[in-house]
C-alpha cells in the first residue's frame, strides 16, 4: 500500500483503506466481508462525518476500479473517450518474453478478427507509448498491451499471446 | 397446534419482525425475544405459542450455531487486527463491567453461580447489535470504532472462556469443590483432545472439500457442529460449548470464509428461532417483583460501558469526546447475554426457582439494555461533544 492510503482491519467487518489526498479532503473505503463496499466520502481531513456514503456491491466496485485505474495509467489521448462498463473491460496485459506473439504485430495476431478484442494502446517499456496503435504496430516483451474487449473474450486473447495465431480460430474461415 | 404449524408461526413472526428492524435500522434480537414474550405462555394476552420439543430442538439447533459462529471468530487474522494498545480498553472494559455485573448479581443472588452467570451477562456487549448499527449509521471511518471494534474482539475471547468454564459449572450437579474439579478436569481433557481430534478432522475436511461439491460443504459442517454437540452433551459437559470448540477447529482452515458465506443465512433462521423460543420461556410473572433491580442493572450497565470508555479512552490517548462515544456505543447487550442465561436455565446446578428468575431477569434486562443501548449509540457523538465542550468550560 502506498503511502497515501492507510489499511486498517475492522475485525468482524472487513478492513478500511483511508485516503487523503493532496487536495485536503478525506475518503474511506470499507470492504465488507461480505463483499459490499462502503465508500465515505469527507468534506475535510477533519469531519467526523462523512458528508456521503457510495454503497456499491462486489461488481459495481470492481467496474469502478478499473476505471479508476485507468484514469491512473491511461495515455492522455483516451481520458476524453467515454467508456461504458457493463460487460466491456479494459485490461493491462505485459507481453512476458515467452510469448510466441512477442515480437509480432497486432495485425499478425489478428486479435480483433478471432477476439473481437481491441489494442487501445501500447505502452512501451523503453520509449514513447503508442495510442491507437496500427495493425502494423510491433510489441516486443517487456511492453503492456492495453486492451478494451468484453470480458468473456480475453481468455481466447490471452491464448493467442501465450500460444500463438493458431490457437484461436477464425471466425471468418470457412 | 401442530409442531409444523407452530414453527412456521414462530419464522413468520420473525421474518416480519426482522423487516420491520431493518426498515428501522434496529438489530432484530430484541424484536425476536419480545416476540417470544408476547406471544409465550406468560406473556400479556392469549398464549399464541406454546413451546414444544420441535421448537426446543430448533432453538438447540440455533444456539449451536450462535457459538458456532463465535468461534470461527478466532481466525489468525482477527486476532492479528487486535492492536495491542487497543487492548487496554478491553481491559478497562472487564475491569469494570465484570465487577459491577458480578456486585449485581450478589446483590439478588448472594456470592455464588448465579451471580457469576450475571456477571457475565451484564459484562457482555452485544457485537451483533454494536457492529451492524455502526455499519448502518455510516460510523466505519470514526476513529472510536477502532477501539470499539478492539474491544468487541477482546470480549469475544473473554466470553468464550467464560461460557467454556461456566458452562460446564452450571452443568455439574454438585457445586463443592471436589466434586467440581472432576468435571472441569474432564472439560479441559476433553477440551483439549476434541480439538487435536478436530484440527485433524478439518484437514481432511479441507481436502475433500476440494474434490466434492459445494453442496456437501454445508451439509458436512452441520454435521461437525452438531456431532461435537452432541458428543459433548453425552459426555456430560455442555452441548454448546461442543459448538463453539467445533467453531475454534475451523477457523484457522482456508474454507473457513466459504464456511461462513454459505452457512450464515442458515445461523439467521436458526438463531431467530433461538431468541424467540427463549422469549417464550421467560416467565415476566417471575420477574415482577425483581423488576427496580431490573431497572437498576440497565443504568448500571450503561454507566459501566461509559466508565469502561473512558478509562480505556485515556489508557489510549482518545479524546474525552471519542472516549465517550465509544463507551456509549458499548451499551448495548444481547445475544451472548443471553445464550448465558439459556445455559442457566437448563442447569442442573442452579434450583429451578432461580433458573427461572434469572432467566427472566436476564431476558428483559437485555430487551432493555439494547433498546436503550441503541438509542444512546444514535446520539453518542452529540454526547461526546457536549461532554466534552463542559470539560473545557471547567478547565
Amino acid at each position: 500500500m502506498n503511502d497515501r492510503i492507510s489499511e486498517t482491519q475492522l475485525p468482524g467487518v472487513g478492513a478500511r483503506y483511508t485516503l487523503e489526498p493532496a487536495a485536503g479532503n478525506r475518503l474511506a473505503v470499507i470492504c465488507h466481508n461480505d463483499g459490499h463496499r462502503d465508500l465515505y466520502i469527507f468534506k475535510d481531513a477533519e469531519s467526523d462525518e462523512p458528508a456521503y456514503v457510495f454503497t456499491l456491491d462486489d461488481e459495481e466496485a470492481r467496474q469502478l476500479g478499473t476505471v479508476m485505474a485507468g484514469a491512473y495509467m491511461r495515455p492522455k489521448v483516451l481520458e476524453d473517450l467515454e467508456v461504458t462498463l457493463k460487460d466491456l473491460s479494459i485490461d493491462w496485459i505485459e507481453i512476458q518474453p515467452d510469448y510466441p506473439a512477442a515480437g509480432k504485430s497486432i495485425g499478425e495476431c489478428e486479435f480483433r478478427s478471432r477476439t473481437g478484442v481491441t489494442v487501445i494502446a501500447i505502452l512501451k517499456k523503453q520509449g514513447d507509448s503508442i495510442p491507437a496503435p496500427r495493425p502494423d504496430e510491433r510489441f516486443e516483451a517487456g511492453d503492456t498491451l492495453v486492451t478494451v474487449g468484453r470480458r468473456r473474450d480475453l481468455p481466447a486473447f490471452r491464448k493467442i499471446l501465450m500460444n500463438g495465431v493458431g490457437a484461436v480460430p477464425d471466425p471468418d474461415a470457412t | 397446534m401442530a409442531d409444523l404449524t407452530q414453527v412456521a408461526i414462530v419464522l413468520g413472526v420473525a421474518l416480519v419482525l426482522a423487516l420491520v428492524a431493518a426498515r428501522w435500522r434496529f438489530s432484530a434480537i430484541p424484536a425476536f425475544l419480545i416476540a417470544g414474550l408476547l406471544l409465550g405462555p406468560h406473556g400479556p394476552g392469549p398464549s399464541v405459542i406454546e413451546p414444544s420439543d420441535a421448537i426446543d430442538l430448533l432453538a438447540e439447533i440455533g444456539l449451536a450455531f450462535v457459538l458456532f459462529f463465535l468461534g470461527l471468530e478466532f481466525s489468525p487474522e482477527r486476532m492479528r487486527g487486535l492492536r495491542s494498545i487497543l487492548m487496554r480498553g478491553g481491559f478497562a472494559d472487564l475491569l469494570i463491567n465484570m465487577t459491577l455485573g458480578f456486585a449485581l448479581g450478589m446483590l439478588l443472588f448472594g456470592p455464588g453461580l448465579a451471580a457469576v452467570v450475571v456477571a457475565g451477562a451484564v459484562y457482555v456487549s452485544s457485537s451483533g447489535i454494536v457492529v451492524k448499527a455502526l455499519s448502518d449509521f455510516r460510523r466505519l471511518a470514526d476513529p472510536e470504532t477502532d477501539f470499539v471494534l478492539s474491544v468487541l474482539v477482546f470480549e469475544d475471547i473473554v466470553i468464550a472462556l467464560f461460557l467454556a468454564v461456566v458452562g460446564t459449572l452450571l452443568v455439574s450437579t454438585d457445586l463443592a469443590f471436589m466434586t467440581v474439579i472432576g468435571p472441569l478436569a474432564k472439560a479441559l481433557v476433553a477440551l483439549v483432545l476434541l480439538v487435536l481430534v478436530g484440527a485433524w478432522l478439518a484437514r481432511q475436511f479441507v481436502k475433500t472439500i476440494e474434490v466434492l461439491p459445494l453442496d456437501a460443504l454445508a451439509l458436512g459442517v452441520v454435521a461437525v457442529v452438531l456431532g461435537f454437540s452432541a458428543v459433548f452433551e453425552e459426555a456430560g459437559l455442555s452441548a454448546g460449548l461442543g459448538a463453539l470448540v467445533a467453531g475454534f477447529v475451523f477457523a484457522d482452515t482456508p474454507i473457513r470464509q466459504q464456511i461462513e458465506r454459505s452457512l450464515l443465512s442458515f445461523r439467521e433462521v436458526f438463531a431467530a428461532v433461538f431468541f424467540f423460543s427463549f422469549g417464550l420461556h421467560v416467565d415476566l410473572g417471575a420477574v415482577s417483583g425483581d423488576i427496580w433491580f431490573v431497572v437498576l442493572a440497565v443504568l448500571v450497565a450503561a454507566g459501566g460501558k461509559v466508565a469502561s470508555g473512558i478509562l480505556g479512552g485515556h489508557l489510549v490517548s482518545m479524546r474525552p469526546r471519542r472516549a465517550l462515544s465509544a463507551g456509549l456505543t458499548l451499551t448495548p447487550r444481547g445475544e451472548f447475554s443471553v445464550v448465558l442465561a439459556q445455559f442457566a436455565l437448563v442447569a442442573p446446578a442452579l434450583p429451578a426457582a432461580v433458573e427461572g428468575r434469572l432467566a427472566a431477569i436476564i431476558g428483559v434486562f437485555v430487551i432493555a439494555s439494547a433498546v436503550l443501548g441503541v438509542t444512546l449509540l444514535k446520539s453518542s457523538k452529540t454526547i461526546g461533544r457536549a461532554y466534552e465542550s463542559r470539560l473545557k468550560r471547567k478547565a
